[in-house]
């Protein structure tokens, strides 16, 4: 290896010149805090229209009257009545036992 | 904390954790890039705060297998890329050879390094720096750009090859 080599070697070698940070993490703090909520809203926008849109193809769909009928048979449920209750002594046991 | 520590906890959504790695790298990604760029530093700070906003989106796929320098500078190499394909930056003469000298290494004349590089290829670029500058093995390298060992090394052979004529020239 001549001097030239060896001359070039040392300056490939040197770590690169610093560099100063002058805003730079702070801006992309900023640019992700910007992003995070954009995509928040986003979602949030997704959601809800994609809500308003199911109740609307329910509601045409006859969504009203299938909940009328679901409510009724749910109501006069003998089993659904039992596990209700069975339930319910349940939650009053552990918090008997809890006291 | 150690990197991966910081990574861990940015990847549970902790965006303080990943402000510390954006501080703690910055400055090395920035220099990697200023180099792709032939020293643009507008381009090269654009490319380096979408890849740390890139890095941020995608960090739970960072496993830790490898650094996170490593996987930083993979991102901002596809980064650099991708803008160097839309801004045709690469087309500019990639022929070295025939380049004028950037000066010398006797007493009193200084060889501008950062002119040279700039007149070498990408490639040569690429793996000049992470080799030399950033102390990345040609493994590592490789699996920064993408490309095969064998590749890297003969960059790395072209490249200094280059520099070394340039050197010449200047004696």
């Amino acid at each position: 290896m001549n001097g030239n080599e060896e001359n070039l070697d040392r300056l490939l070698s040197a770590p690169l010149a610093a560099v100063a940070d002058d805003g730079f993490s702070a801006r992309v703090t900023a640019r992700m805090a910007a992003a995070g909520a954009s995509q928040t809203s986003f979602e949030t926008a997704l959601f809800v229209a994609a809500a308003g849109a199911l109740l609307i193809v329910l509601s045409m769909a006859g969504l009203p009257e299938w909940l009328q009928r679901v409510s009724l048979s749910l109501a006069n449920s003998l089993p659904l009545a039992v596990a209700a209750f069975a339930l319910a002594l349940t939650a009053l046991y552990t918090r008997v036992l809890a006291d | 904390m150690s990197d991966d520590g910081f990574a861990a906890r940015a990847a549970a959504g902790d965006g303080a954790a990943f402000g510390r790695l954006v501080q703690q790298h910055q400055s090395s990604l920035r220099g990697f890039l200023l180099r792709l760029t032939r020293g643009d530093k507008a381009l090269a700070d654009d490319l380096a705060q979408d890849s740390f906003l890139e890095a941020w989106r995608k960090i739970r796929q960072f496993r830790g297998e490898g650094s996170f320098r490593s996987w930083l500078a993979r991102i901002a190499y596809t980064r650099y890329l991708m803008a160097a394909r839309r801004k045709k930056l690469e087309i500019v003469s990639d022929d070295a050879d025939s380049a004028p000298s950037c000066g010398g290494l006797e007493p009193g004349v200084r060889f501008d390094l950062e002119r040279c590089l700039a007149r070498l290829a990408l490639g040569e670029r690429a793996t000049l720096t992470l080799c030399y500058a950033m102390g990345y093995s040609s493994e590592e390298a490789a699996d920064i750009l993408e490309m095969p060992v064998g590749t890297v090394k003969s960059h790395v052979l072209r490249g200094r090859r280059k520099l070394l004529a340039m050197l010449g020239d200047a004696a």
